[in-house]
């Protein structure tokens, strides 16, 4: 028998190499059976049964998830809320009373409301369907008083294979065992990648096909450099793979060494090498604790992971932790950036032709300024913390900048007033992503405190390649020399003005592209963790004026 | 009985958070509680959370709170303030 072969999306590097260990949740289907009238007192005694087991299994939830400090205990109370609505309890005892089976009152009362739900397209709506069902599924497997699957119970190496891990099957997941993770539902944003990334575990997402092909207690592959994941692979590919993974192991060791040092070229020069944070579990990463700072804290994660528009508080918390971990290490807080390719199933954003042309980020702040306010408001009192830099995204012009500073004056006046604690020092900084303030680098390097150069819009719009087009993939290229001349363009700029500038795009984690970008005079680069240690040892091995003249080189091809 | 019509101006509209904040807060009266999505004419228990997800309440939307019970005027008035004051959102 042949192995099979499926692709799906790399979210954490490595390579795994186990047998497969299927984690299926049951969907629940109808049940059949009916009960006489006689019966409906039993009947709603196994209801109230039922219900009080899985309020008993939530509430144990809630209170693993909140001792553990995570977010996600928010989704558990959601849950909590539906199974004790009043409401549904009125439906489920109303079937029992007309002589329906506990299971079949249960999944009918459910059925009705789900039928309402699903009707749209509401991206909210789907999302408490998804909440409905699952709910519902907990209801009967209590009602039947089987037990929770439970991924604590693993007692050897194995690939995770399930449709989709939900945070509360991660939050149990024994590390020491899961070797690699694959699932058919996921992306790169998606609560398993962040967790696979944090614990190093080898993880492709998003694979199609996978739960028809994969069996249980077969030997599977799971290769996060390629994006593959190989079903019953042959002894000679199995002995392959293996030593691949060995390989990668000791390369991956003999960078995580670098980690302890800083990146400095063999002529000398030292190049700043920070971390890009998408949660307050990466800035407690390994590599986030020996970075030189947080080049990039996306705080999107923040509106994406939540269910309704994280408020003040719940910003400060964050952004103050992401703080204390850094100490006096600079930490760059983007503020919110969705629109685009990025949206909020909670919010609704308005329906566009080019959404990268449009409406989004900064623009998307102003239009909606109280969203803006209240991140500021929450940076603001979370900078006494540690050395807070604020960066705005998208700005195209020097009156947006204006703009935007302007309204952090009037945070900073609104915190006086109140009497609140803020640092009066905090840089305000731009990315550099849109052309036209590129080219008009040098009139930003004299109002702004600092810049960050976003290599993947910065490309897109230039090049004029939609980057989440693959049918244009080959005219969207980091080496384009129109392209590498703006960032020279730039980095000249800032570099006369006596302004920090980074780079904080993949542009600057890729280890062939990364040492151009100094040849073009960067002199702080902001990578993913993953990378970081890779990074030092690749600069570490080149000096300046190599890189200087490769980067020459490729301004003329 | 007393009815109040207030426009729901929370950005992210009654869904997850608000939502459950405001049928925490009808739960906590004796009153029977119905909120009406003026739009749709679609009235529901103000008490059930999945009922009140149904009427798709987003920002903008104008609806009706009717109370009727012992203490149907601060039902009514309250819960009419929780959707004033925007949950904290603006």
């Amino acid at each position: 028998m042949s192995a099979e072969r499926l692709t799906g999306l790399s979210v954490s590097r490595g390579i795994a190499c186990a047998e497969i260990f299927r984690f299926d949740r049951q969907e629940p289907t109808a049940p059949e059976n009916t009960v006489c009238e006689a019966a409906a007192e039993e009947e709603l005694a196994r209801a109230r049964r039922a219900e009080a087991a899985a309020r008993g299994e939530l509430e144990r939830r809630i209170a693993a998830l909140d001792a553990d400090k995570t977010e996600n205990a928010a989704l558990f109370r959601a849950h909590l809320e539906i199974l004790d609505d009043p409401y549904m309890r009125e439906q489920v005892d109303a079937g029992i009373l007309a002589g329906k089976s506990c299971e079949t009152s249960i999944w009918d009362a459910y059925a009705e409301i789900l039928a309402v739900l699903e009707n749209t397209d509401d991206p909210v709506f789907r999302e408490r369907a998804a909440d409905m069902k699952d709910v519902r599924g907990r209801l009967l497997r209590c009602a039947a008083g089987r037990p929770e699957a439970d991924l604590s119970a693993l007692d050897r190496p194995v690939i995770l294979v399930a449709r989709e891990l939900a945070p509360s099957d991660t939050a149990c997941l024994p590390r020491e065992y899961v070797m690699g993770i694959a699932t058919e539902a996921g992306g790169a944003t998606s609560h398993t990648a962040i967790l696979a990334r944090s614990c190093g575990i080898a993880a492709v997402l998003g694979v199609e096909g996978l739960m028809e092909s994969a069996v249980d207690g077969r030997f599977a592959i799971v290769d996060a450099m390629a994006g593959e994941v190989i079903l019953e692979p042959s002894e000679t590919e199995r002995a392959e793979y293996e030593r691949k993974r060995d390989e990668w192991r000791s390369q991956h060791e003999s960078d995580q060494r670098y980690l302890s040092r800083r990146a400095v070229t063999r002529d000398g020069v030292e190049i700043l090498t920070e971390v890009n944070l998408g949660s307050v579990a990466d800035a407690r990463s390994q590599a986030a604790k020996a970075a030189d700072g947080a080049g990039l804290v996306r705080t999107e994660f923040l509106y994406m992971q939540s269910r309704s528009l994280p408020d003040e508080q719940t910003q400060y918390e964050a952004y103050a932790g992401i703080l204390k971990e850094f100490g006096s290490r600079p930490v760059i807080l983007r503020t919110l950036d969705i629109g685009g390719d990025k949206s909020l199933s909670y919010m609704e954003l308005p329906r566009e032709d080019n959404p990268f042309l449009g409406l989004r980020a900064l623009r998307l702040c102003f239009s909606n300024e109280e969203l803006l306010r209240t991140q500021l408001r929450a940076a603001y009192r979370a900078s006494v913390h540690g050395d807070l830099w604020i960066m705005f995204p998208m700005v195209s012009s020097i009156q947006e900048f204006r703009k935007a500073k302007q309204l952090c004056r009037q945070v900073q006046q609104e915190l006086e007033t109140e009497k609140t604690a803020f640092r009066s020092d905090v840089k305000l900084g731009i990315m550099i992503e849109i052309p036209s303030i590129a080219l008009a680098a040098d009139l930003a390097a004299e109002e702004t405190d600092f810049a960050s150069i976003g290599t993947n819009d910065l490309c897109q719009y230039t090049c004029a390649a939609d980057r989440t087009n693959p049918a244009v993939e080959p005219y969207y290229r980091a080496d384009n020399p129109g392209f590498l001349r703006l960032i020279r363009h730039v980095a000249d700029c800032y570099l006369a003005a006596g302004k920090p500038l980074g780079v904080c795009g993949e542009m600057a984690s890729d280890p062939t592209m990364a040492p151009i970008l100094v040849g073009l005079g960067i002199r702080c680069l902001s990578v993913n963790a993953a990378s970081l240690g890779q990074m030092r040892r690749v600069l570490s091995e080149r000096s300046v004026s190599d890189m200087r003249a490769e980067a020459e080189a490729l301004l003329r091809e | 009985m007393k009815t109040k019509e207030v426009t729901i101006i929370n950005p992210t509209g009654l869904h997850a958070r608000p939502a459950s904040d405001f049928v925490k807060k009808a739960a906590s009266f004796r009153s029977a509680v119905r909120v009406k999505n003026l739009t749709s004419a679609q009235e529901v228990n103000a008490k059930s959370i999945v009922l009140l997800l149904t009427l798709a309440l987003s920002q903008g939307t104008k609806i009706a709170i009717t109370a009727e019970g012992e203490d149907e005027a601060e039902a009514v008035e309250s819960l009419a303030a929780l959707i004033e004051g925007g949950f904290g959102e603006c």
